[in-house]
């Protein structure tokens, strides 16, 4: 069976996200942000998420390797800086130590008696939003193709890495979908690589989470993202069961449209890889 | 009630201080507490060692029990002085199963209280004749009940069915040579497929040495048989 093999420090897995940071990722979103502010935002919150589930009182355990490939008027870069920026993955705990900065938020909790109490919480900031130029997304999937293939070499019988794509334009350097198939080509004893893709839009469109075949979705370019999309194992779909997600056998890891709360809950999903040793 | 054997496997065999199960027996030997810790956890090990050593002590589960416990986890931490991830990872709680097992004598029976898939077996004679909190070993696979160090998500204990709902006895009235095992879930599920696929029989007496232990969970993980986690006996005869 695929997308078994337990995740340990000596059998990791990786999450590479990979972020459109086109000129329209400046576009506002229901809620007024950026959808470039947005998806920094959910992105900064699940590698906070994905730490905190490495951390033990003794330490972060390295159950994950992570990266970020931003693309956009610069063409294809590292979305990490300083130390991060060597590699397109770093173990989880070397994440921990080099956020570019902690920020101090605001929180409201309950007090305990009915009331409401605003309390300060840290949060790090690891990817910073940008959006500019335009959407090389063939030649973004190409570098995330060349690092998971040594990746999987490296890993042979590690739990496949996922891949989870935010875009919310189409392509300007050629076709992706055929890159994509060679991704779905990647593998390791344990699986093919994973390709989840989200899309963004200010469009009036209901949203379309986790179908199961392209004939609702509005256009080429939606059918294509879906097509390049992986069917979820099945530890997925009970994952996405449980957040109250309509899922079969054969629904894949896309979302059209999504609003900005579940991009943090498709990137949940998404990083649920099997269970933790 | 005769503690034979207790012994345990951690995950990595290498690693024995990673071992995340816990256990406890009372000073007069009549309760005997195994926790497991979860692996997503802050602080799993030391939330089932305080469980444990709390059962022992006062074996009456109770919405209030479970409070002191999660008050007595939460003091035992300088939270203010975490570095942020070590906060946040705190605050996302430590979970573990309890298995209480009493012994009662005028009665002659065993309580055993199960909150998750730790799992006690009552055998005679080396066949199985009870088990709790499952008899059928897919149910290994449900997301377990865990105590977790969160207020909020210990609501199933305020529920007035608590802990009767979680409880079961173990009568032990006309067999002839009785023992419970205590198990932690990955090699409980293991024991209770077997047990059913042989009519009962099962490996009970090769799981009494350290050395039968660890045999049985090396080579029932590498047929694939059995979840590698941290695996538990303890082997009480009555």
């Amino acid at each position: 069976m695929a997308y078994e093999a337990q995740i340990s420090r000596t059998s990791p897995t990786a999450f590479l996200f990979v972020v459109d940071q086109s000129g329209s990722m400046q576009d506002k979103m229901s809620s007024g942000k950026s959808k470039a502010d947005f998806v920094a935002d959910a992105l900064n919150r699940t590698l906070m998420n994905l730490i905190t589930r490495c951390t033990k009182s003794e330490g972060v355990r390295d159950y994950f390797e992570v990266g970020v490939i931003g693309y956009g008027d610069t063409g294809v870069s590292n979305g990490f800086s300083g130390p991060l920026g060597a590699n397109t993955l770093s173990p989880i705990s070397a994440i921990e130590q080099n956020p570019v900065r902690v920020e101090d938020r605001k929180r409201k909790m309950d007090d305990g008696a009915g009331g409401v109490v605003e309390t300060s919480v840290k949060f790090p900031v690891w990817f910073e939003p940008r959006a500019s130029g335009g959407t090389p997304m063939r030649a973004a999937l190409t570098k995330a193709a060349e690092d998971l293939v040594g990746w999987c070499d490296a890993h042979p019988d590690c739990y496949p890495p996922t891949i989870l794509h935010v875009t919310d334009g189409q392509s300007t350097d050629g076709d992706p979908e055929e890159i994509a198939v060679h991704l779905g080509q990647i593998r390791t004893n344990d699986g093919e690589v994973l390709v989840l893709n989200i899309h963004v839009s200010s469009l009036g469109n209901e949203p379309t989470r986790f179908p199961s075949d392209e004939s609702n979705l509005p256009d080429s370019y939606s059918k294509m993202l879906f097509r390049m999309s992986s069917h979820l194992p099945p530890h997925l779909l009970n994952f996405a069961q449980e957040k109250g997600h309509a899922v079969n056998g054969e629904s894949r890891g896309f979302m059209f449209n999504a609003e900005a709360a579940e991009l943090v809950d498709f990137f949940d999903i998404g990083t649920r890889a099997s269970q933790l040793r | 009630m005769k503690c034979d054997f207790i012994g345990t496997c951690p995950k990595d065999i290498g690693e024995p201080e990673s071992n995340e199960d816990k256990y406890a027996v009372s000073v007069d030997g009549l309760v005997i507490a195994l926790c497991d810790g979860a692996s997503e956890s802050y602080d799993s090990r030391l939330w089932a060692a305080m469980l444990a050593e709390k059962y022992v002590a006062h074996p009456c589960l109770t919405s209030d029990w479970v409070k002191q416990a999660v008050d007595a986890y939460a003091a035992s931490h300088d939270v203010a002085n975490m570095s942020w991830s070590k906060q946040a990872a705190f605050e996302r709680g430590s979970f573990a199963t309890l298995l209480g097992i009493t012994r009662n004598v005028e009665a002659n029976t065993v309580e055993v209280l199960a909150v998750g898939d730790c799992i006690a077996f009552l055998t005679d004679d080396g066949k199985l004749i009870d088990s709790w909190p499952f008899t059928d070993p897919g149910l290994f696979k449900q997301r377990p009940t865990l105590l977790s160090t969160l207020h909020e998500l210990n609501q199933f204990a305020s529920e007035d069915v608590f802990p009767a709902n979680r409880t079961h006895t173990f009568n032990l009235e006309g067999l002839a040579s009785p023992r419970v095992f205590c198990m932690s879930d990955a090699i409980g599920e293991w024991a209770l497929r077997l047990a059913l696929e042989e009519s009962g029989v099962s490996k009970w007496d090769e799981l009494l040495s350290a050395e039968g232990l660890e045999r049985i969970v090396v080579v029932q993980r590498q047929l694939k048989r059995m979840r590698v986690d941290d695996s538990t006996v303890i082997a009480l005869s009555l």
